[in-house]
């Protein structure tokens, strides 16, 4: 990864520390009120017009003040969210995302780079609601679907991907839906456990099923002739596609896994802040050129989920 | 065979042991393969074990390196490994196994390297005078094998080769890797449907205990039997 730890741990504390800081100068006479004072006043003296606008306690002010949106990212994700051992960055269509509301945040020209502007953090599935909920992190943009459970412990942004179940089949395959699975001889290959599996058994339920423990041994089965198709989310598949030239995609998505960027509920404006950019991204052809830069070879863009 | 589907359940609606009874034909489905699976690589383990094992003995120097060569490499690299081989490599070969096969067939070549070892150590531990005796008898090489001293190696093997029996039904349980349906398989999938882990893999040690412990009376019974005489 490409931060260190120490900078890691420091951010991290920064936010708590502040707000223990505030909660002081409120409560006791020797707590330093200049402390208070400098966490309003400086982020109007470093960065000029952006800042200003935000007011005092909202979270865009705190991220200003710190000088980086910290956010927790895939990094094992494909197209996504993926540590280049090159480089040794994070990339991905998650990442550009969170690149342009840093932009927002810091009121950068939209052709500047604003990689020293973000912390990313790469985090597991598991990993993502309790870092927003410990202010580890600014945002969540980690292929997270938006689900009624989730809503309840932290704030999701507009959608910004639609992800959706789809099929991946050899080039020669005649395959072109999940419904010409539907039969005894057909198999579809999909990892043990998954909800992908139990889609399958709800679209395709004559189709044989080949279940293993992750999807990789699903394209080697496929390659050899054990399984017609695999089956899960389009951009796991995606991820496949890129390896593999004599593979496609076919079906579309057969369901609909709406992706959001996570935000602690704590977070003082920040959501609507984020909503606003991811809608002007949808519709002043930002979201279409990221989208084409990570998932232009499975096929041209599509409009922007609403 | 009917197939049998695993069954949700609502999680209000649970009591414990509730997800287990609405699944038992699930489970015992994939149980009976798990039984399947064991005596199939039984029989093969025992047939490569005892051939090899013998084959580790005899006084000819190029038979006995192939003995070896077989049990130390297939003792010696790990059981998933050898399956994962078995099942996705082998098609480059021009070999397309399916999943059972593929599990029975590495199954019984590993647990084999283990039971030639037994085989081996039980023939060495009959004195060399027995075989000198035989022969100057006028029995030939198999003959002193067949009607001497794998007779009285059998009885010593037994315990250690109850062992490898028990190990071996245990082992079944990797078949799941490779997609077989076995209880293990077919706990993960329940596990993954009504998250009701400790209760699922719960019942499915059972299941393998149901396997083994009868097994192990078994083989405890055998033992008995054979060493009759020394007593």
């Amino acid at each position: 990864m490409a931060l260190s730890r120490r900078t890691l741990i420091q951010t991290a504390g920064m936010a708590p520390a502040a707000a223990l800081l505030a909660a002081c100068g409120g409560t006791t006479q020797n707590a330093s009120p200049s402390s208070i004072a400098t966490a309003t006043t400086r982020p109007a003296g470093t960065t000029a017009p952006q800042a200003t606008a935000f007011p005092a306690t909202s979270h865009m002010a705190k991220i200003v003040q710190r000088g980086k949106l910290i956010a927790g990212v895939k990094q094992d994700q494909p197209l996504f969210g993926l540590l280049n051992p090159r480089t040794n960055q994070i990339e991905g269509f998650d990442i550009d995302i969170v690149k342009e509301i840093a932009k927002a945040v810091f009121g950068l020209a939209a052709s500047a780079d604003a990689t020293p502007r973000v912390e990313l953090r790469g985090v597991t599935s598991a990993q993502r609601i309790p870092l927003l909920q410990e202010g580890a992190v600014d945002i969540i943009a980690a292929t997270m679907t938006i689900t009624d459970a989730r809503k309840l412990e932290i704030d999701f942004s507009e959608i910004y991907y639609m992800a959706g179940q789809s099929l991946l089949v050899p080039k020669a395959s005649t395959i072109t839906k999940i419904q010409d699975m539907d039969k005894a001889d057909q198999t579809v290959c999909s990892a043990q456990g998954s909800t992908s599996e139990q889609n399958i058994t709800k679209f395709a339920p004559a189709a044989q099923k080949l279940l293993f423990a992750g999807y990789a041994e699903c394209v080697t089965a496929m390659q050899q002739g054990r399984a017609q198709a695999v089956s899960t989310d389009d951009i796991i598949l995606a991820g496949f596609l890129e390896q593999d030239p004599n593979l496609k995609m076919v079906g579309g998505q057969f369901t609909q896994e709406p992706y959001g960027l996570g935000m602690a509920k704590t977070s003082m404006g920040f959501q609507e802040f984020v909503n606003s950019e991811v809608r002007k991204m949808k519709t002043d052809g930002r979201w279409k050129q990221i989208y084409t830069k990570w998932l232009g070879k499975v096929g041209p863009a599509p409009e922007p989920p609403k | 065979m009917l197939q049998a589907t695993p069954v949700a359940q609502a999680v209000a609606a649970r009591t414990p042991g509730s997800v287990v009874a609405a699944n038992l034909p699930f489970l015992l489905q994939g149980l009976w393969v798990t039984i399947q699976l064991a005596a199939l690589s039984l029989l093969l383990a025992l047939a490569l074990g005892i051939f090899f094992g013998v084959l580790r003995t005899v006084p000819l120097r190029p038979l006995r390196a192939i003995g070896t060569a077989y049990v130390e490499f297939f003792r010696n690299t790990p059981l998933l490994i050898q399956m994962y081989f078995t099942f996705f490599a082998l098609p480059w070969l021009g070999v397309r196994l399916p999943g059972f096969q593929a599990a029975f067939l590495s199954l019984g070549i590993y647990t084999g390297a283990f039971v030639a070892e037994v085989v081996r150590s039980g023939i060495l531990a009959i004195s060399r005078g027995q075989v000198e005796a035989a022969r100057s008898l006028g029995l030939s090489y198999v003959q002193t094998m067949r009607h001497v001293i794998l007779p009285q190696a059998f009885s010593l093997t037994v315990p250690p080769l109850g062992n490898l029996v028990i190990a071996m039904t245990k082992n079944t349980s990797v078949a799941s890797a490779i997609a077989v349906q076995d209880v293990m398989y077919n706990g993960n999938i329940l596990n993954s449907r009504t998250f009701a882990t400790y209760e699922v893999f719960a019942a499915v040690g059972a299941g393998y205990l149901a396997l083994t412990v009868p097994l192990s009376f078994a083989v405890n019974r055998v033992e008995r039997h054979l060493t009759r005489f020394r007593r």
